[in-house]
């Protein structure tokens, strides 16, 4: 194999492993000086120095990472993080979403309580509803608000945004409803925009916002020409991302246009090829220089440097040399997914595109043609996609083969328009007529193939072991190597194995999930037969009118991931919005078979909905008795109790307060180690639960009442319940106040750990009969 | 050569297996803590190494009444059990911290101040359980009756309908109503007159 490739691979994984190899950097420097002493005493032998190339390869990824990972400055505005400042700074980046743009600003001056400071560093900044080209990059504008960290995985996700913004040297972020606009941007930097907006506002003016959107992602990409949601989501249900990110296509098709015109004028080649370089990256600064873009722009160089010199450059270097030139400037390039992506289409492109077209030779010519390269993409990008997402589009051939064919034509007209734009207006127009409609025609098809039933498969997202071992079956599919048939036979005989060891490495009996849905509570437990759900978080209103709740936001992703398809038994503890909300959509994505509620929970209009829809779904509702009994299995059981009762007659008259007291409240009993799920009970259902017959309050994991609220958890219950480890379910500062800081000091003085889900993330508490592990998203 | 092809297939097999097993061992989250399910008695606060006591609490709290509570247990706490202070309640936050004596009576104070405007919300609750005169059951219309201690308007309402058909002859014919049970009458008997 070839030595670049080998220490192409070699750096990679010294990247990827940095963190882990860090510790034992010696053993590659003994391995360097092992490998230079074989060399130096039997020259003839290779391996030596082979040995002495990768290990120093290695090296070089485990130590420059960690110093070229961006750390916030001594000035960074990440010192500020949670305090109210009125902020100003120059607009770096900006992209525009659908509802809010996103921008990247370069802090200059901060003034908190009078005080003013200097600040050199970036933060990620939201702004609502701006009109489009309102705001420039290069303007100064001014903010107020308060600044806050990036958000982690709070419920055992694998992408963290914080993470994310760190990557690329932002460490804070800021939600503002308002801006001022201190001074517009200046000379130099205004080119961009301008050529920009030139090359756009054409599209506007002559086409729907649709259409003139998605022609505009096109040749710009989506960073700068946002296309609408609902367009968005269908793209993503085809599993057609990608054609809205700008990629080798565009870059290519400048470069040859330059090339083709300076060659017919008959210009010497080092002039054209300096002449093509500079209008690649030109176009790269143009479309805000995504990850994507920037590797082919790297290929389309290397190829260009060749064509000065009356070379020919093969494809399979110049792509590993350029990957390795940007992952040499900033590591970091690898954990950006666009990259990523990018690399694995073309790298499956080169390798495997022409063994499959042969492959496919029985079809006819145009089919095998196109089917060859679109499989050998989707192949090396698909392990990626499954360990990332868990999802699989199962329309992708039909629509990228549709999707090819259109967004080729589709490209040189908005190209051609966007040119001809410069000429007259009246020329654009013209052209952009037929583009008008292939683009409708586009659109309305992808629309009709989104109706099909189920176009997007979700499943659980595929381990880390499973991601190597499917790359390694790819390159030894595609690539020559010694004992092939024996290796290819082994990974695959590899896959069920593992996959039986690491069911049995992560077993556990009952595994209890309170997971972080803000101000809300929702508790996922797991059994080897049932999934019980207890409450689903809060319900919202979106500034557009929209409903939002939590099921949508944590606990149908938390499902995914976990693999789950039905629920079992949901469980309501009373009919607050912040303990059902997130049914709402729970219901319609998921199966749920019985729902458990107490019959007296008000009538109000929206709950008496969520039961509606329930029943609809085919749902059976089922109010429990006191004290009623589900044996789960031999040894778990849940017990349920009501302790209050609306026809009660000694009960404290305020509405809200009487529902907070009858909540169901439930035991998890397994075998010793026990679980109380409190709901919102306050002292006096406290005192009437510890007065029920038969009740048992000992606990060892305890789901403290009404997300630590003064009102409860008072001492006669806690010395009660005794619990080893208290679990609060708040969201980051919310506007009740939760947890009163005094009942916190309370568990905490009496011995018992205190897990607050917005400190900690998810928790999630594994049992196993006598002993329980206890692990949280967020590690303090 | 079938054996040799199988043994190396299998080996290598064994070998791929066990790196991916290391690899989900090392990259797989760690719980951060593992504990027995009982806890051990000088861990955790139990009622047998914390002495009880009894204490009366009286005055502007929602719940007067006989306590029971751990000694060495904060004022705080108590107040807490007795469902907390009414908003008359003269307290100085520093009081709240004080710790309990055994068999001590707390009696906390109301605000000797006359309040201008009269309370809202919880406070309306709060003076629904005194009020000043007595309720006459003949003649008392709506309002009035809503003001007895666990008398709703519904439950008004049927005692208007009630007293309708059958005018009051004595106190306890109240108990006629349906959805008033000697429990209910037993608490607003005191505060009724015919």
């Amino acid at each position: 194999m070839n030595p670049l490739y080998l220490m192409t691979l070699a750096y990679a994984l010294g990247i990827l492993l940095s963190s882990s190899l860090w510790p034992c950097w010696w053993i590659f420097v003994a391995l360097i000086a092992l490998g230079l002493w074989r060399y130096t005493y039997a020259r003839q032998q290779p391996y030596g120095l082979m040995l002495a190339g990768l290990s120093l390869a290695v090296l070089l990824g485990v130590v420059w990472t960690p110093l070229r990972q961006p750390a916030p400055a001594v000035d960074d505005p990440s010192h500020f993080i949670g305090q109210s400042v009125v902020l100003s700074g120059r607009i770096q980046e900006m992209q525009w979403q659908e509802q809010q743009v996103k921008l990247t600003l370069l802090a200059e001056e901060l003034s908190q309580n009078q005080q003013l400071h200097l600040l050199s560093g970036k933060i990620r900044l939201g702004l609502k509803q701006v009109p489009l080209g309102q705001l420039h990059v290069g303007d100064r504008i001014q903010v107020a608000g308060r600044l806050q960290a990036p958000s982690q995985a709070q419920n055992f996700e694998r992408f963290s945004y914080r993470d994310y913004l760190a990557r690329q040297g932002v460490f804070t972020q800021l939600y503002a409803r308002d801006f001022k606009l201190l001074s517009q941007a200046q000379g130099s930097q205004t080119w961009l925009p301008r050529v920009r907006q030139f090359l756009l506002a054409g599209f506007d003016s002559h086409l729907a916002p649709a259409q003139a959107r998605v022609l505009g992602s096109l040749i710009l990409g989506e960073g700068v020409s946002p296309v609408p949601s609902e367009v968005k989501l269908n793209f993503q249900n085809l599993g057609l991302q990608h054609v809205l990110a700008v990629s080798g296509f565009q870059v290519q098709l400048v470069m040859l246009a330059i090339l083709w015109v300076f060659q017919k004028c008959g210009c010497p080649r080092w002039f054209t090829a300096i002449l093509a370089a500079l209008s690649v990256w030109c176009f790269v600064a143009l479309t805000g220089a995504p990850a994507s873009v920037l590797r082919a722009a790297m290929v389309a160089t290397l190829f260009l440097l060749g064509y000065a010199c009356f070379r020919k450059l093969s494809a399979l270097p110049a792509l590993v040399l350029a990957a390795l030139l940007i992952l040499l400037w900033q590591p970091q390039y690898i954990f950006d997914l666009g990259f990523a992506f990018s690399c694995l289409a073309t790298l499956g492109l080169i390798i495997s595109a022409q063994v499959l077209q042969t492959r496919l030779s029985g079809l006819p010519l145009f089919l095998s043609g196109a089917l060859g390269p679109l499989l050998a993409a989707q192949l090396w990008v698909l392990p990626l996609q499954f360990y990332f997402f868990g999802q699989f589009s199962w329309l992708f051939l039909p629509a990228n083969l549709v999707a090819g064919l259109f967004t080729t034509l589709l490209t040189w007209l908005a190209l051609a328009a966007a040119l001809a734009g410069a000429l007259s207006s009246f020329m654009q127009g013209l052209i952009l007529i037929p583009a008008g409609w292939v683009a409708s025609c586009f659109l309305s098809l992808g629309q009709l193939l989104v109706q099909l039933p189920q176009p997007l498969w979700s499943f659980r997202p595929i381990d880390l072991s499973f991601l190597v071992l499917a790359y390694l079956i790819l390159a030894l599919s595609f690539a020559k190597c010694m004992y092939r048939p024996q290796l290819i036979l082994a990974l695959l005989l590899s896959a069920p194995v593992l996959s039986a060891g690491l069911q049995f490495q992560r077993a556990c009996p009952v595994k209890v999930t309170y997971l972080s849905v803000g101000q809300g509570d929702a508790t996922l437990i797991q059994t080897p037969d049932q999934v019980i759900l207890i409450d689903a978080g809060p319900r919202w209103k979106k500034a557009n009118g929209e409903f939002d709740d939590a099921g949508k936001r944590a606990i149908l992703p938390f499902l995914q991931q976990a693999g789950i398809k039905q629920i079992d038994l949901a469980i309501l503890s009373h009919a607050h919005l912040d303990h059902y909300g997130g049914f709402f959509s729970i219901a319609e994505a998921v199966p749920i078979r019985q729902f458990v509620a107490a019959p007296d929970q008000g009538d109000s209009s929206q709950y008496q909905g969520l039961l509606k829809r329930l029943t609809q779904h085919g749902t059976q509702v089922i109010a429990p008795a006191n004290g009623s009994l589900l044996a789960l299995n031999s040894q778990t059981r849940l017990v349920f109790w009501q302790a209050l009762h609306s026809d009660d007659e000694d009960i404290v008259s305020q509405a809200s307060h009487d529902l907070n007291n009858r909540s169901l409240v439930i035991q998890l009993i397994h075998q010793e180690v026990r679980f109380l799920f409190a709901g919102d009970i306050e002292a006096e259902g406290e005192q009437a639960l510890l007065a029920q017959p038969g009740f048992q309050p000992q606990a060892t994991v305890l789901k403290v009442p009404h997300h630590g609220s003064k009102t409860s958890s008072g001492l006669a219950f806690m010395h009660a319940v005794q619990p080893r480890e208290a679990i609060v379910s708040v969201g980051e500062r919310n506007r009740f106040r939760h947890p009163a800081p005094a009942v916190i000091r309370r568990y905490q003085e009496s011995g018992t750990r205190v897990w607050r889900t917005d400190q900690a993330g998810a928790v999630c508490v594994c049992s196993r009969g006598r002993s329980y592990e206890i692990l949280s998203a967020i590690a303090s | 050569m079938y054996t040799r092809f199988i043994c190396m297939t299998l080996s290598f097999s064994a070998l791929f297996t066990s790196l991916g097993l290391g690899l989900e061992y090392l990259y797989s989250p760690k719980p951060l803590l593992i504990a027995e399910a009982h806890a051990k008695s000088e861990t955790a606060p139990s009622t047998v190494t914390q002495p009880l006591t009894q204490v009366l609490i009286t005055g502007a709290v929602n719940k007067p009444g006989l306590y029971e509570l751990p000694l060495g247990s904060r004022l705080d706490d108590l107040i807490s059990l007795a469902m907390g202070l009414s908003p008359s309640a003269d307290l100085s936050p520093a009081d709240l911290l004080r710790r309990i004596e055994p068999g001590e009576v707390v009696h906390v104070q109301a605000k000797t101040t006359v309040a201008i405007k009269p309370p809202k919300g919880k406070a309306q609750s709060s003076s629904k359980t005194q009020p000043t005169k007595k309720i006459q059951i003949r003649t008392a219309g709506l309002n009035e009756l809503t003001q007895l201690p666990g008398i709703g308007p519904a439950l008004a309402k049927r005692i208007l309908d009630y007293r309708q058909a059958h005018p009051f002859q004595r106190l306890e014919d109240m108990l006629q109503v349906k959805g008033i049970g000697p429990k209910t009458f037993a608490k607003m008997k005191g505060q009724l007159s015919l």
